[in-house]
């Protein structure tokens, strides 16, 4: 394993691979800093471009562009609380937070080191035990699924930070959302009222440009005034070496879980974001500071989301089951290479699997050059005055909305819930649990009803299955301490 | 005196009422209510009775702490109020004009309404439409609005 590494380096660093793994790098960042361009989307568009390329080359482009993607998400989240791809929801939560701080260059700095350091330990386990992970995940059957979800669900309590109840109506608004169209197991049409777009159900992409961009865009608006045209100073400082050491154990624990997560199929880094957010406020000493420029939330939500990178691949390649939407356009990837992904490809083809392997290492140091180096150039959007930055914004989320399906419809969606997230900011009722009930919400209920299925109307299926049994204690365990720390903050002030 | 924190949770109850009502009329097979235990019409009902209990529990919290009726302003400011006309105004034309001609109206129609004055201002609005056009639709391939005029 040892050499075909090595041999997987130096292919990395050859002349014909670096500079397709940078371009696939940079590519992602920019792809992924545009909202409405997911990096399954970068992935998919850049595609095309592989197939008149080497085998290795191709695929090193492609998981480039996907490492890069996941990263670049965060810029836009973090600067103009943007988030460029669903899997940066999170980071939004602490990220504007800094940047309204005028402290953007630390926390873009934090952003690009918490991810380095998720997608890193993500690869190195992909490379060390990727056969034990894909069996231990191919154990999850719809139970485990449904735990899953509701696990994740327990953490819209916890970024309900003023008050529970209204996190709790945010979190049914969002369900309820997440159950407009055909539904997942009879395919009955629900609350479609004939219109034949929502048919597919509401896509996620629309709501959460929406909910973060443009009802923030909406608030700005407000606040311009005529001394206010300039955006306010702020600092180049990047993170310290205090800094480092404050995120490192959060970030070291969100890549191992976003790694697992990952390693699930179906799951994605979305999800993996928020539950690591979530468990690195229930540990947290000062959970207060989360929602308000917690620099260990942001590593979490970082981390969390990167350390999916390398989980994803361990089902595609050692099994060829795609654990997600950009596994499988990988997965495509690697069939037009003529290759099959499952355990042959490590006997057959061990050149490309430990290049996919070696590159990744590179694509991640690669991703943290990239993104220090361009702290200052994406900082200048922060000096961009608020009252060109407003349209700005407004019109990039349009046309990211528009660009999902090309469809003048998700433009009404993301201009409505961007209504709705302004109301629901004035009225104090947090947003996120809203877009985080409607990713996990159609996870919840298909599997519940899979479950329900499979074990023929019974609910033993939530205690005969350990792992199962494992998630529903640890969503026990994290909504009671979450209840406990609101009635403790309660209690003290 | 009515505020925010009570007329809030009374709409949401009301809309609840709404979905509740609309429930029913979900057309589940035949074949589906023999097999299933659960069906299409569980979660969302489930829901629907959360969000009523919430908001009812809201209202007693809100009594429970006599909160003062808050002296708050709109819901909507006159920005706002513009902010949301931009919006619709600019989806609307984006459909009759495509993305281009839209975006540059629609900036210029901002900049002018917000009476500025400065030309850097405009020529940076010119020239960040034209990117994102060239950006989508030669760089990335990716097709924009495109008007029904134009």
């Amino acid at each position: 394993m040892i050499d075909h590494l090595f041999v997987g380096l130096g292919a990395a660093f050859s002349l014909a691979i670096f500079p397709v793994l940078i371009f696939g790098v940079l590519g992602g960042i920019i792809l992924g800093a545009l909202p409405g361009l997911t990096a399954t989307m970068g992935v998919a568009i850049l595609l095309p471009f592989t197939f008149g390329m080497e085998a290795t080359a191709a695929m090193v482009m492609l998981i480039g562009v996907y490492i890069g993607g996941i990263f670049g998400g965060s810029i836009s989240a973090i600067l103009l609380k943007t988030p460029g791809t669903p899997a940066s929801a999170a980071t939004v939560l602490d990220g504007y937070s800094l940047t309204q701080k005028g402290e953007a260059a630390r926390a873009l700095s934090i952003a690009a080191v918490a991810s380095f350091v998720g997608g890193l330990i993500s690869t190195i386990i992909l490379i060390a035990i990727a056969p034990m992970l894909a069996e231990f995940a191919l154990r999850f059957n719809a139970p485990e699924y449904f735990a899953l979800a509701l696990f994740g669900l327990t953490i819209i309590a916890s970024v309900a930070s003023k008050s529970i109840l209204k996190g709790l109506l945010a979190g049914t608004i969002g369900l309820l959302i997440s159950t407009v169209g055909l539904d997942p197991i009879s395919s009955v049409p629900r609350f479609t009222f004939g219109i034949l777009d929502l048919y597919n159900g509401i896509n996620v992409i629309p709501v959460l440009i929406g909910l973060f961009a443009i009802s923030e865009a909406l608030t700005q608006l407000e606040k311009l005034h005529a001394k206010e045209k300039i955006a306010e100073k702020f600092s180049n400082k990047l993170m310290s070496l205090k800094d480092l050491k404050s995120i490192l154990p959060t970030s070291i624990k969100s890549a191992l879980f976003g790694t697992s997560i990952g390693a699930v199929p179906g799951a994605g880094a979305d999800i993996s974001a928020f539950v690591c957010y979530n468990e690195a406020k229930r540990v947290s000493k000062n959970p207060e500071e989360f929602g308000n420029g917690s620099i260990r939330g942001l590593a979490a939500a970082e981390a969390g989301n990167n350390g999916v990178t390398g989980g994803s691949l361990v089902p595609l390649l050692t099994l060829g089951v795609p654990g997600d939407a950009v596994a499988a356009v990988l997965l495509g990837a690697l069939i037009v290479q003529g290759l099959t992904p499952g355990p042959l490809l490590f006997t057959q083809n061990p050149e490309i699997v430990y290049g996919i392997f070696s590159s990744m290492l590179v694509a991640n140091i690669a991703m943290l050059l990239i993104g220090l180096l361009g702290i200052r150039f994406f900082c200048q959007i922060s000096k961009v005055p608020k009252l060109l930055m407003i349209p700005i914004i407004i019109f990039l989320s349009i046309v990211g909305a528009y660009a999902i399906n090309n469809s003048m419809f998700d433009v009404g969606i993301a201009i409505s819930f961007g209504v709705l997230g302004f109301v629901l900011n004035k009225l104090e009722v947090p947003t996120s649990p809203i877009l985080l009930a409607i990713i996990l919400g159609p996870m919840a209920e298909t599997n519940l009803r899979k479950s329900l299925l499979m074990f023929e109307g019974s609910w033993s299926f939530l205690y005969e299955r350990p792992i199962a049994l494992a998630f529903i204690l640890l969503a026990i365990f994290s909504l009671w301490s979450t209840i406990r720390r609101h009635r403790k903050t309660a209690s003290s002030t | 005196m009515l505020n925010r924190n009570i007329v809030f949770p009374i709409l949401i109850i009301v809309i609840s009422a709404v979905i509740l009502s609309l429930i029913p009329q979900f057309t589940v097979p035949v074949y589906y209510q023999q097999d299933a235990s659960v069906g299409a019409k569980f979660f969302p009902t489930v829901l629907v009775i959360a969000q009523i209990i919430i908001c009812i529990a809201l209202l007693v919290q809100h009594r429970a702490k006599k909160h003062k009726a808050q002296e708050s302003d709109g819901l909507f400011s006159k920005m706002s109020f513009f902010g949301l006309c931009f919006l619709v105004v600019y989806a609307v034309l984006i459909g009759l004009l495509g993305y281009l001609i839209a975006s540059l109206t629609a900036f210029t129609l901002y900049l002018a309404y917000l009476k500025t004055k400065k030309l850097s201002y405009y020529l940076f609005a010119y020239f960040f439409v034209v990117a994102i056009y060239y950006l989508f639709s030669h760089v990335f391939v990716i097709s924009l609005p495109e008007g029904i005029i134009f």
